[in-house]
């Protein structure tokens, strides 16, 4: 049976590091979403600032498509890594895979659709202002993370079942 | 479905981990077909037909 390309398993501790990691640094330091941070307690905005593109930029109600503009990249590099982390826990490998492990990975996929969509909606009407911004930085990874734990789920119970 | 994989894997005297190694699928996988909570794929359904020496449609029915 075919089934979607996966990356080896290893990449699965890689991700839980990373993810742990990124999880650490934005509880310890919220702001951390917006820049202007630290990371592990230094302050180290200058050896992060850096010239990257920006679309969309207005200065002095002058608006430009794609501008050059310096920035604390730190903030930048924890979502992605965040992202890599979290792509890294829900498509690497598990030992056993088969078809059947494929099927409770789609399902899984499809309920943390449905998950995640709640929550988003939920989010909308229940968060406002500066908090709601934090509830979409969330739903960078909402998914990921509620398919990630719903797979994990549904692996353990199949496992106790042929256990029992 | 309904599916007689338990019998047969009596008939053969071969336990769920013995015939999942022979399918090339995991215990998991085996158990779930068993208890009707998983329809396999054709070509899986055609090589637990072959490891039991019989036809597709001896092992699983409608």
């Amino acid at each position: 049976m075919k089934t979607i390309k996966l990356l080896p398993r290893p990449f699965r501790i890689v991700g839980l590091i990373l993810v742990s990691f990124c999880i650490f640094q934005f509880v310890r330091d919220p702001e951390v979403v917006f820049g202007e941070t630290s990371i592990l307690g230094s302050k180290i905005e200058s050896n992060w600032k850096a010239k990257v593109p920006s679309l969309f930029v207005e200065e002095k109600g002058e608006f430009f498509f794609i501008k050059m503009i310096e920035n604390d990249i730190s903030n930048e590099i924890l979502l992605t890594l965040m992202l890599l982390g979290t792509y890294f826990i829900a498509f690497a490998k598990i030992k056993e895979e088969d078809e059947f492990s494929y099927q409770l990975r789609m399902e899984a996929m499809s309920q943390a659709h449905l998950w995640n969509g709640i929550l988003l909606l939920l989010a909308n009407w229940l968060f406002y202002d500066g908090i709601f911004l934090y509830a979409m930085i969330w739903g960078l990874f909402s998914f990921l993370l509620i398919f990630s734990f719903v797979f994990a789920l549904k692996l353990s119970n199949q496992r106790n079942l042929a256990e029992s | 479905m309904k599916n007689h994989i338990k019998v047969e894997r009596a008939k053969k005297n071969i336990t769920q981990a013995k015939l999942a190694e022979l399918a090339g699928v995991s215990r998991q996988t085996i158990n779930a077909i068993e208890l009707g909570k998983y329809v396999p794929s054709t070509s899986l359904a055609l090589t637990l037909a072959k490891i039991f020496g019989c036809k597709v449609e001896d092992i699983f029915e409608i």
